[in-house]
């Protein structure tokens, strides 16, 4: 059966002509060619970009760092110039609580 | 000068790449075929295929035979294209039935009735063994030449091929 089948010279059963696939094949190549020259092109260019964004990802991280190390804002300074006492006192103050109601209500 | 030579000269490669493509453009495309069944899938890939060739001629160390590695190339994009048509779910395999159904619609009517069996025979085999008997039915390549290619060992490759070509004389029995 398989040397029958080896007669046939291994055709294949659909319509695609010899001058068909000549022609797929050079658009093929051409369109490959194509793409392979875009690549080489945009490919410093994207280079570049991808390492100045990096580096200024770099220094944005570093300058957060050390902002984030130097900076004492204004509560801080309130709170490190209170004495121990002081501070027991800030954290056991009670806020006194209004009633929703009461809160709301309007007076004229 | 050599196609391989031309492709590692920068000044060349083009040159060496449609000469590469004028010779096995038409051969990767019925190898391309013969896994996906579709022609415009075949098309899509065989795209592919050539991009990644003329893409990656210089990583291309000349190690082993060009035509393992163009033969290479065009299997991963042709598998790619059965893999997403198959899904996260299901096996490549598991396409049989949506491979024969396109290939009915794409024969032509007139074709004939063996080498339409033998296309029905070589869907329903697991796509390794497919691949195998292709490469050695159609393409004769030699199986040092498509364990380069598939990268399985020519062992391997061998008991494949064997029960390909069990599987396909059984099924050519039955159906002409």
């Amino acid at each position: 059966m398989m040397e029958k089948m080896d007669n046939k010279s291994r055709q294949m059963p659909y319509s695609e002509t010899e001058e068909y696939l000549d022609n797929l094949v050079s658009r093929v190549t051409d369109k490959a060619v194509e793409a392979g020259k875009t690549q080489k092109k945009s490919f410093r260019p994207l280079w570049i970009a991808a390492s100045l964004a990096a580096a200024a990802a770099i220094l944005l991280f570093v300058l957060i760092g050390r902002g984030v190390e130097n900076t004492e804002g204004p509560i801080d300074k309130y709170l490190a110039s209170l004495s121990d006492e002081e501070l027991l006192q800030l954290t056991s103050y009670e806020i006194e609580e209004w009633e929703e109601a009461d809160a709301y209500q309007i007076e004229y | 000068m050599e196609i391989r030579a031309m492709l590692a000269d920068p000044s060349l490669k083009e040159k060496g790449f449609r000469l590469l493509m004028q010779r096995y453009g038409k051969a990767l495309y019925w190898h391309i075929r013969r896994i996906v069944v579709s022609h415009d899938d075949a098309e899509d890939a065989l795209q592919e295929t050539a991009i990644k060739i003329f893409r990656s001629t210089d990583s291309y160390r000349g190690e082993g035979k060009l035509t393992s590695w163009i033969y290479r190339i065009a299997t991963n994009e042709a598998l790619q294209v059965l893999r997403k048509r198959a899904g996260l779910f299901h096996s490549i395999d598991s396409l049989s039935p949506q491979l024969l159904s396109t290939l009915e619609e794409e024969a032509q009517v007139d074709a004939d009735k063996a080498v339409l069996a033998l296309q029905k025979a070589l869907i329903g085999l697991p796509s390794q063994q497919r691949i195998v008997f292709t490469m050695r039915y159609y393409d004769d390549l030699t199986y040092e030449e498509i364990a380069e290619a598939t990268g399985k060992s020519v062992g391997t490759l061998k008991v494949n091929y064997h029960y390909a070509y069990e599987k396909v004389k059984k099924y050519l029995q039955e159906n002409i």
